[in-house]
């Protein structure tokens, strides 16, 4: 097998409300297996600057929000935002995301935000469960293993 | 900027208030001898109501906006404290609709008011024997609804100057100066950070998480 898959993980995972819940909710274990090196996070500035805008229009500081991006800039894989203009989304605010995992060749999207997911775009964009369940078989875990923290 | 701070009629819903409390004092202590009698009470007591609770708004939106004007100014030299001008802003927004749609109330309220009394009026005869001090109430009352028109102006101004548009705006440029501050301050942390392992990354987000929910913010994508 090659090494871990290159993947655009969306802000609505970053921050849905199950990201936050109790363990062993999909998003978290997305985002913890992204920082256990099974997967590379692929970020760009717009990428970064969107989750940061997400949290700090709500009235989250920057030294609370800080943290966690820092965590993102120290695994994940910077790459130039790419050029969206030619990209057709659902939600147009969305295309940076489609063209960073174009321009990244990223395995795939994962996205929370029904704009985002279809499984025949190219890469292919996915909700979580879908994803861990293809990351799962990506990495020849047996059906249904968990990982959380 | 243009200036933030408009006029606010301060001393005419003041002297409403005033009006109001005097005409429902009497009012109240008054025995019911006309029907209607109690409503026009009642209305007077929710007038009153609600343009105290006005003026009690407005005076804190003024010390608010000035606040803000304030705020800007320093924002656009110093960036450091967006976040709290982010949550400023977010609040005076909110106090800021609040305070139109007080307003608004007020208005109705003496508009309600006034009308129960145009048909109070009718049995002035029978109340100024019953109730002392009907008269000279009457006429505090009247000098104060004159004020209506300045209290129904300052709510339509509000609602359609760009007061609001302005808070939008200063909102935007503290935002921006927050979002400036935080990816900052992420890329100076990450270069400091050996590679966190997912409690490190999982903690922080149940900090933001925390955070949230002390202050009673939704968080989504």
């Amino acid at each position: 097998m090659s090494g871990p898959p290159l993947v655009v993980v969306d802000t609505s995972v970053h921050l849905s409300s199950e990201v936050f819940g109790k363990p062993g909710g999909p998003s978290k274990e997305v985002i913890a297996r992204g920082f256990a090196g099974h997967f590379d996070f692929a970020l760009s500035d717009m990428l970064l600057e969107e989750i940061a805008r997400k949290l700090t229009e709500t009235g989250v500081p920057p030294l609370v929000a800080a943290p966690y991006l820092a965590s993102l800039i120290a695994v994940g894989q910077e790459h130039p935002d790419a050029d969206a203009s030619d990209i057709e989304c659902d939600d147009p605010d969305d295309a940076f995301v489609v063209a960073l995992a174009r321009s990244c060749e990223a395995w795939c999207v994962v996205a929370q935000d029904n704009a985002l997911v279809d499984a025949d775009a190219t890469p292919p964009m996915w909700p979580p469960p879908v994803f861990l369940g293809r990351l799962r078989e990506r990495r020849s875990e047996p059906e249904g293993t968990r990982f959380s923290v | 900027m243009a200036a933030l701070v408009p006029e606010f009629p301060s001393a005419s819903v003041s002297t409403l208030a005033l009006a109001f409390g005097a005409v429902g004092y009497v009012l109240a202590n008054s025995a019911p001898y006309v029907r209607n009698f109690r409503d026009a009470g009642r209305a007077w007591r929710d007038g009153a109501t609600a343009s105290r609770d006005a003026l009690a708004k407005m005076l804190a939106l003024q010390a608010s906006m000035s606040k803000a004007q304030a705020s800007v100014e320093v924002l656009t030299e110093h960036t450091a404290d967006a976040s709290a001008a982010v949550g400023f802003m977010l609040s005076l927004r909110a106090e800021l609709i609040a305070f139109t749609d007080d307003l608004d109330s007020a208005v109705l309220a003496v508009e309600t008011a006034q009308a129960k009394v145009k048909a109070l009026k009718k049995f002035r005869p029978i109340i100024v024997g019953a109730v002392p001090g009907f008269d000279e109430a009457l006429a505090s009352f009247e000098t104060g609804t004159a004020e209506l028109g300045k209290m129904r102006e300052t709510a339509d101004t509000l609602r359609e100057s760009d007061v609001l548009q302005q808070v939008d705006r200063m909102l935007e440029l503290a935002n921006e100066a927050a979002v400036h501050e935080t990816l900052r301050l992420a890329r100076e942390m990450a270069k400091a950070k050996p590679r966190p392992t997912p409690a490190v990354a999982i903690r922080s987000l149940e900090e933001i998480h925390a955070f949230a929910n002390a202050h009673g913010i939704k968080l989504s994508g």
